[in-house]
């Protein structure tokens, strides 16, 4: 029962640091909210250490089912919260946290030794060079691409062990294998080259987009209803944003700052993480929270409001229309915002059907 | 009158046809022109045992009961029951407990707790069940091959 708290609370101390890391991006945007801008820098080492990675911790630490394994989202949440209360010296706290996710990962393997799980030990490497280069001020830019080595790592890893039901021909299998190493090895290169390898890992992000656009599950699970046909369409969404990141990557390489570096990370964090966040939800959530989440259609409307507006953020991007990135970039933030109001409101509706199907029978 | 050896020495030198039991080439009765075997000569030494493999005993039925329950119990990401994919390891009956095992996908996988309460939710609902314990394996890994026919053909796994 106090786990279960744990799990509760974790969860809603994640989209308490997401409202405010979301306000953040607003600011960054230039669209004036209230008291955000002094956090405008942070936006995205909130999401991604305060956001996504406590997020992959509390899954591991359900899945690895020991109290100590709580450690780490919980480590991950104070690093957060340091970060929203803008206090630096919180930042070793990530480099910490990501450090035990290494050793939660590290006890999952020894549970049942496998590929993928190497390939999670290996990413979670990747956001423990990145997070410590980070907490000794190492520019966003700069140590970005480990993180994206990490998410791109751990949600592949997750993919193939999927994958494994639709049994993809063997030298599918090594490639996928092949790509994921180098492009942990080139991202960690890439922070002590100063930005030499930033376009192999370009081209590596790409190739891995086109592997799971090919041989992921989710071509299969398309096809049946419901849940898994969500799960399905947000995952193969994702798999193409990866693709169409990782060929700007390649072309542009990536710049401090500007239109470039800003559809790259978005296309990546946005299009590719946080789509197959929204796939898995309703999926993940009943696990973590053991809480109902029946699936209804209107799930899609999120989905698709993120996905039009990175598509606008993009096109305003690349096109060098700024109205056009507010617009996306506002969309992808409702999209964020509705996302847990669906779910809440699917919850409520099942509840109040069964209730009524229930006085029926009676 | 003589009663019905289960297991003669020499079977075949004998017309087991009736309670007579007539030397094997005598064939006097007229009812066949071949002497009648004995069963053991056409079933095997054993052929006095009751075959377990055909009487279905209240175990049995339990377990069916419960194989059929647990195709109830869905993978969300792949929409397919946990019989069909394999997860389902064994089932032993005795009496009114019943013991899982599954063989869960990954040991990173967060619905790992969730299947495990399900299946035992779905179990102890069972009529003249009243212990359920489910265990997960992680000795032997899961494999594709442990998936139906069925699954298999969903998830384009078939050969």
């Amino acid at each position: 029962m106090t786990l279960l708290l744990v799990r509760r609370a974790s969860l809603l101390s994640v989209a308490a640091i997401a409202l405010v890391a979301l306000f953040a991006g607003l600011a960054r945007l230039g669209i004036p909210v209230s008291s955000a801008g002094a956090r405008a820098a942070s936006h995205g080492p909130l999401f991604v250490l305060g956001v996504f990675f406590p997020l992959i911790a509390l899954e591991r630490a359900v899945a690895l089912g020991t109290r100590t394994g709580y450690v780490v989202p919980l480590l991950g949440l104070v690093a957060g919260i340091g970060m929203v209360a803008n206090v630096p010296a919180l930042r070793i706290l990530s480099a910490i946290a990501a450090g035990t996710l290494l050793l939660l990962n590290a006890a999952l393997w020894r549970k049942q030794p496998s590929a993928h799980l190497v390939l999670m030990l290996v990413g979670s490497v990747c956001l423990v060079v990145g997070s410590v280069a980070f907490a000794l001020d190492v520019s966003v830019s700069e140590v970005v691409l480990s993180w994206m080595g990490f998410f791109v790592l751990t949600i592949v890893a997750e993919r193939i062990e999927l994958a494994r039901f639709a049994a993809p021909p063997r030298l599918a299998l090594h490639a996928i294998l092949g790509l994921a190493f180098a492009l942990a090895g080139l991202t960690l290169l890439d922070l002590f080259l100063g930005g030499r390898t930033t376009r192999a890992v370009g081209v590596l992000l790409a190739l891995t987009g086109a592997w799971l656009l090919r041989y992921d599950l989710a071509r299969r699970t398309l096809r049946q209803a419901g849940l898994p046909r969500f799960a399905a369409s947000a995952a193969l969404l994702a798999a193409g944003w990866l693709l169409c990141s990782g060929l700007l990557l390649c072309c542009y390489g990536l710049p401090a700052a500007g239109p470039v570096y800003d559809a790259i990370l978005h296309g990546v964090f946005v299009g590719f993480v946080l789509s197959m966040v929204f796939g898995h939800a309703p999926i993940i959530l009943p696990a973590v929270a053991r809480t109902a989440v029946p699936f209804h259609p209107v799930f899609y409307a999120p989905l698709l409001a993120l996905h039009c507006g990175l598509l606008a953020r993009w096109s305003g991007d690349l096109a060098g229309v700024p109205l056009l990135r507010q617009a996306g970039g506002l969309a992808n933030a409702v999209a964020l915002a509705a996302f847990p109001i669906a779910v809440m409101w699917a919850r409520r509706r099942s509840i109040t059907h069964v209730s009524i199907d229930g006085l029926r029978a009676k | 009158m003589p009663t019905h050896p289960t297991h003669p020495p020499h079977p075949e030198r004998v017309c087991w046809g009736c309670d007579e039991y007539c030397p094997a080439d005598d064939l006097t009765c007229g009812k066949d022109t071949v002497r009648t075997p004995h069963p053991v000569e056409l079933f095997g030494d054993d052929w006095d045992q009751p075959n377990e493999s055909s009487v279905e005993t209240a175990d049995d039925a339990t377990r069916s009961r419960v194989v059929e329950a647990l195709r109830t119990v869905l993978d969300p990401e792949v929409g397919i029951n946990i019989v069909d994919l394999g997860v389902l390891d064994e089932v032993r009956v005795a009496g009114s407990s019943v013991r899982i095992a599954l063989t869960m996908t990954s040991p990173s996988c967060p619905l790992a707790e969730q299947i495990q309460l399900e299946v035992s939710r779905r179990v102890r609902a069972l009529k003249g069940v009243t212990e359920v314990e489910v265990v997960q394996l992680w000795d032997k890994p899961w494999s594709a091959a442990q998936m139906s026919p069925t699954a298999r053909t969903t998830l384009g796994s078939a050969p």
